[in-house]
């Protein structure tokens, strides 16, 4: 395999991985929300959050093994699993392998979440909020392309999609939906003038 | 079974759907896209040719088929409860 | 042998005080072992609950320094029951001699008359009754309508509504008799349980009878006053016999159990006997269902108004019954699907002890009676075809 194509492929699969982790985000972000719709049920949300995150993992494999393939980047396997071990862009490298690190945790612990119990999974669920950002500097510090227009505009817009998400969490109000029945049942229930 | 149980049914086999389509869809354009942005990242760097742009790694499947029943099976109904006040059987006809 | 419901012909309506007096002679005070009388007769409430009357009135006294509440439950929230409207509109002094005697037992310094909204004869009838009374004892009194909702009926609903002007149902502990309005050890009594008390205190026991309703499939539906070995084929009796055969009795109401009419018949109405087979009298609802109507559907019909009557103050009642009745409607209306036959199953063991209240247990409680006593009929049921009306 050309040693450029597995360059390019490492570039591409990294751009694709933030795309999907970003999507990831907002899904998860999303689901706190309880949003719907018709023809959008709730779990479509939450199904799609998990399978991207899949997905994600699919993508990211692909990017860390073009990447340590490379006879051009010096890379062994061991900057994948190791954070700080690579002497190219110790710093920024590290980063994405603490990224990586952190979502193979998630999708494990997931998949055994009937063996670790509810309360192991939701900590390590929140303890992934941190791979994004992590990824998203990542890209800033270790990619070449990072000034170039296309990767630029990507990056941008994955920022503004989890801010407009987080924007979106910290303002709505998450649904109630015992809310409405309940206000009615009282209302048929009070007696004010008792008191 | 009622035409709202059916269409409750229907409902959730289409979202089903939807979300297979979706995840499907995903993963087309996120293979894609690999190529793409490759090439692309190809045509940035001056000098590089870029004929070799088409991805060839191969696509990993990524069909999870969660069948994800609704949470603890409470609460999937969404039609409102028809209030009958006089809903036993045990008519009274009259009181004494 | 006295009887609750001794003296005037009960469709002459109130017996008035004079009455009342002259045939059972005036209020007693009770002295300072009342309480102790009433925990030896082993007197039960009659609310539907069947608690020990004497350990309440113990418990609240025990607490009172002067604050405490009487409350008198003639809410009746229970459809089908009509045997405390009966007692509030044709014996209204039994009951006022109760909650009196009770004020001064445990040191009350407040009565309420806790009567449905919508039971207007009854609470005309109490109204009147008051205006008889001494200065003293109306004193004390205020009448209090309770909003006509099931769960209104219920002690800590009736609490609730006294206290905040809200008759929802609130978690217990701590229950009315020991924190209840204002913060006050509150008595919850029903209305009958009352009616007894003012017997015992003149004759040193209860009568050994108990108010029913028959309901249902027979000819003259209304209220009776059994003893203990009376059997329900003998209430069906006395209330005009079954119209149609019957395969099917509830007992005690719609948090009551089912039986077989045939294991039903022979049952004498005696608590402790009932209590050995797992049932119970319950508010004293004897529901006959005429045979030409389907078991599984009319516990659809009662599944959907018990989770229509849910406060929705929390989610395993409110969604839970919604649940449980939706599936209990698509086997009554389309036909039996075992997967629905297993999420009763298992949404009722979720559903359990899990509520704020106890609404969704007795919910819980008649559904499962119901699918114990006709697993048949659940396990096969067929849609009926439309019938008209």
């Amino acid at each position: 395999m050309s040693d450029t194509l597995l360059w390019y492929t490492t570039r591409g699969a990294g751009a694709v991985s933030l795309v999907l982790l970003t999507a990831v985000v907002v899904l998860g972000i999303l689901s706190a929300l309880r949003v719907q719709a018709a023809g959008w049920p709730r779990f479509l949300t939450t199904g799609l959050h998990r399978n991207l995150a899949l997905m994600t993992l699919v993508f990211l494999a692909l990017h860390i093994i073009t990447a340590v393939v490379d006879p051009f980047t010096h890379l062994g396997w061991l900057t994948a699993v190791v954070p700080f071990s690579s002497s190219y862009r110790t710093l920024w490298l590290g980063l994405g392998t603490i990224a990586f690190e952190l979502l193979l945790a998630i999708v494990v612990t997931s998949l055994a979440r009937g063996l670790i119990g509810h309360a192991a999974w939701r900590m390590v669920h929140w303890l992934t909020y941190a791979s994004w950002p992590v990824a998203v500097i990542h890209g800033i510090g270790t990619g070449t392309d990072t000034l170039s227009a296309w990767l630029l505009v990507i990056t941008v817009a994955c920022v503004v999609a989890v801010i407009a998400a987080i924007g979106l969490r910290l303002t709505a109000r998450p649904r109630d939906p015992l809310k409405e029945p309940r206000t009615t049942f009282q209302a048929a229930v009070q007696r004010p003038e008792t008191r | 079974m009622d035409s709202n149980t059916q269409d409750r049914i229907q409902a959730r086999d289409a979202a089903f759907r939807l979300l297979n389509r979706l995840t499907t869809g995903a993963a087309v354009a996120a293979l894609a896209s690999v190529g793409v942005l490759g090439a692309v990242s190809a045509s940035t760097i001056p000098g590089t040719t870029t004929s070799q742009t088409a991805s060839t790694t191969t696509s990993a499947s990524t069909s999870t088929s969660t069948s994800s029943a609704s949470s603890s099976g409470l609460g999937s109904s969404t039609t409102p409860v028809k209030s009958s006040s006089s809903g036993s059987g045990v008519v009274v006809s009259g009181g004494s | 042998m006295t009887q609750l419901l001794a003296g005037r012909n009960l469709a002459l309506g109130a017996e008035g005080l004079a009455e009342h007096v002259r045939r059972l002679g005036p209020l007693p005070v009770p002295g300072p072992s009342f309480i102790e009388v009433l925990e030896r007769s082993g007197l039960k409430g009659r609310g539907g609950a069947a608690y020990q009357a004497g350990m309440k009135w113990r418990s609240v006294e025990a607490q009172s320094n002067g604050a405490a509440v009487v409350i008198v439950n003639g809410a009746e929230g229970e459809p089908r029951s009509l045997k405390d409207r009966l007692l509030m509109t044709t014996r209204p002094h039994l009951i006022l001699d109760g909650a009196f005697l009770a004020a001064k037992a445990v040191r009350a310094k407040q009565v309420v008359l806790y009567i449905g909204e919508d039971h207007r004869a009854a609470h005309d009838s109490m109204a009147r009754a008051l205006a008889e009374r001494t200065n003293e004892e109306r004193r004390l009194v205020r009448t209090v309508a309770a909003p006509a909702r099931y769960v209104a009926g219920a002690s800590s609903a009736a609490v609730h509504l006294v206290d905040a002007g809200i008759a929802t149902p609130t978690t217990t502990p701590p229950s009315a008799h020991q924190r209840g309005v204002d913060g006050a050890p509150t008595l919850v009594q029903n209305v009958e349980t009352l009616a007894q008390v003012a017997l015992i205190a003149r004759t040193g026991s209860p009568t050994g009878t108990h108010l029913v309703t028959v309901a249902g499939g027979v000819s003259r539906p209304g209220v009776l006053e059994i003893q203990s070995q009376t059997t329900i084929a003998d209430a069906v009796e006395l209330a005009g016999g079954p119209s149609e055969p019957s395969e099917a009795v509830l007992l005690g109401g719609y948090f009551g159990t089912w039986i077989r009419a045939a294991s039903a018949w022979g049952l004498a109405l005696d608590h402790d006997a009932l209590r050995a087979r797992g049932l119970s009298l319950g508010c004293g609802v004897i529901g006959v269902l005429p045979g030409s109507r389907c078991v599984v559907c009319e516990v659809a019909g009662i599944m959907r108004y018990l989770a229509s009557e849910s406060s929705a103050q929390c989610g395993p009642c409110f969604f839970g019954l919604r649940a449980l009745a939706d599936a209990c409607t698509r086997i009554a209306e389309g036909g039996t699907d075992h997967l629905d036959l297993q999420r009763l199953q298992r949404w009722s063991a979720e559903v359990s002890g899990r509520g704020a209240c106890h609404h969704p247990d007795g919910a819980v409680m008649f559904l499962q009676s119901a699918l114990n006593t006709f697993p048949e009929e659940f396990a096969g049921h067929r849609a009926h075809l439309r019938r008209s009306a």
